[in-house]
């Protein structure tokens, strides 16, 4: 009983504010004491999906981000591949420098960035917005798949290279498949952290690459209620889509359900 | 297999042009900035003696320290619900929720509930008596930070629960069938085994959340009041300025904020080692 109302209890903070974001895209204009307005009013989403720029920065988001976990496992898997065949500790130095966008603000980290690209001169592009996503995103798949690689171990590769596997047959056929979980998290995570990354964009885009967060803060500082309700969830239904599109692909062939959910 | 030097160093190349370079050449970067010659020194120096700074550096600690206490209380006793509820009762799921939620929109989505004319002000309104908005505690934009809190701990709870959730889960594969031998019921269990060996995990989910919220910069500059700023809004409007003069302190700010968080980073790794003695992995 105590746990059914808790759990009851939670659910409602949770799902309250929702409710209320979703409450408000639907309803403009009402004076203050009043909590109904008894008929639906749709024009601020028609404002809000009416608007070109609003869908191609939403996709401008998506190919940043998606660029962003490409590179990310470019540089983690190696990695990974190294402590899992060679068995390879990783130093200690690099550890702090992984620990460093996890602890360092954004907004130190992000002005640091956006001297250091001023100074390289690349100011502006899609890469180098992709490069700082990047650099903020890393580390949570790195720990992700760190420490999967650790809890893995390498008997399994032994066994299968005393089976007389060569070292190219033990990483497609052993340690890949076993981390299809972890790189599918570490994939929607960095997914996610790159989708909402405000400031780092704006410093280093210097306005010019307007990403889904650059397109809508702005609406949420100070547009109508309304509007800036739309806007919030406009985002919020754009990341789940294409989380759970990304979740679909990679997946298909997967049965036992691995979701961010359980992180 | 041994490793040959030259495949390692192949395997980590790209991680450390890409990754380890530019993050430490962005770090330094500030630090020179800052620290370049004479006269950026005074800055860093008129920045710690000026009294405006050590407003904002009170408050963010102030609001970070409130926000982390909270959430990471909550998420221990949420994880410790989830225990005991079955992982299809939906609760798990839902506690993903907030996960696709930026920042931002967890700032408006407060905003919208506890302003003075916010949902929750018409409620009371509604079915009791509320003459005007203003009788509503200002719990947006206001001195206390409660907004700004709110925020944090929405986002955040749920979050640190999933975390403790996953470690408690580990610990009670562990020692449940043992502890039925000495614990007499299961809230001795959580208060003799459960809570003790939490420790390591709650010390490195209390610095992470700590130094997220102390350097957060977009929530603050939503729900907080124009005095006392933040210090990470502080720096970033110094930064912005169109007034040159005003870069140098931004610079300044920024390195101190940088300089705190490296103690952060240290008491972070300590959290980490010790939860690796533990055999948890990092």
């Amino acid at each position: 009983m105590i746990k059914k109302s808790l759990t009851l209890i939670i659910s409602i903070c949770i799902l309250l504010p929702v409710f209320g974001l979703v409450y408000w895209s639907f309803t403009s204009r009402l004076p203050w004491p009043n909590l109904i307005s008894g008929h639906l009013d749709i024009s601020a989403w028609n404002a809000l999906l009416l608007q070109p720029s609003h869908w191609k920065s939403l996709l401008t988001s998506v190919l940043v981000s998606s660029l962003t976990v490409i590179l990310v496992h470019f540089l983690v898997l190696p990695i990974c591949i190294a402590v899992l065949i060679y068995k390879i500790k990783v130093p200690n130095l690099y550890w702090i420098v992984i620990l460093m966008p996890l602890i360092i603000p954004s907004i130190s980290l992000s002005i640091g960035l956006h001297l250091l690209f001023l100074k390289l001169g690349w100011q502006g592009g899609l890469l180098p917005i992709v490069l700082a996503h990047t650099i903020t995103s890393l580390p949570y798949a790195f720990r992700i798949l760190h420490s999967t690689c650790l809890l893995l171990g390498t008997a399994m590769g032994e066994q299968s290279s005393v089976l007389g596997a060569s070292l190219i047959q033990t990483l497609f056929f052993v340690y890949l498949p076993n981390l299809k979980k972890p790189i599918i998290l570490s994939t929607l995570l960095v997914f996610i952290v790159s989708f909402s990354q405000y400031l780092l964009t704006f410093l280093i885009g210097g306005g010019l690459i307007k990403t889904l967060p650059l397109a809508l803060f702005p609406i949420i500082q100070s547009g109508s209620r309304s509007e800036a309700a739309a806007a919030s969830l406009f985002f919020v239904l754009g990341a789940a889509f294409f989380m759970w599109l990304i979740e679909k692909t990679i997946h298909r062939q997967y049965k036992d359900g691995v979701t961010l959910w359980y992180l | 297999m041994l490793p040959s030097r030259r495949i390692n160093a192949l395997l980590f190349a790209p991680f450390a042009l890409l990754f380890v370079v530019p993050t430490l050449s962005a770090l330094i970067l500030i630090l020179i900035e800052a620290t370049a010659n004479q006269l950026s020194m005074t800055y860093v120096l008129r920045e710690i003696c000026n009294d405006n700074f050590w407003v904002s550096f009170r408050f963010s600690l102030y609001i970070a320290f409130v926000a982390t206490l909270l959430c990471s209380v909550f998420g221990f006793l949420i994880a410790l619900l989830l225990l005991k509820i079955p992982e299809t009762s939906g609760l798990h799921r839902l506690l993903g929720w907030p996960i696709l939620f930026p920042h931002f929109a967890v700032a408006f989505m407060v905003f919208l509930l506890f302003s003075q004319s916010g949902l929750i002000s018409r409620f009371i309104a509604y079915f009791w008596q509320l003459p005007d908005p203003s009788d509503f505690p200002a719990m947006v934009f206001d001195q206390t930070g409660l907004g700004i809190i709110l925020t944090y701990v929405w986002k955040e709870v749920p979050f640190a629960a999933l975390m403790f959730y996953s470690h408690l889960l580990v610990l009670k594969k562990k020692y449940f069938n043992l502890s039925q031998l000495f614990c007499r019921s299961e809230a001795q269990f959580a208060y003799r085994v459960l809570i003790p060996l939490s420790k390591p995990m709650a010390a490195s989910v209390f610095t992470l959340l700590f130094a997220y919220n102390f350097g957060a910069f977009e929530v603050p500059l939503l729900l907080g009041p124009t005095s006392p700023r933040t210090l990470s809004v502080l720096g970033f409007i110094q930064y912005q300025s169109a007034d040159l003069t005003a870069r140098p302190s931004a610079m300044a700010i920024n390195l101190i904020i940088t300089g705190f968080s490296c103690l952060i980073l240290i008491a972070y790794m300590r959290a980490l080692d010790a939860l690796k003695a533990m055999g948890d992995t990092p």
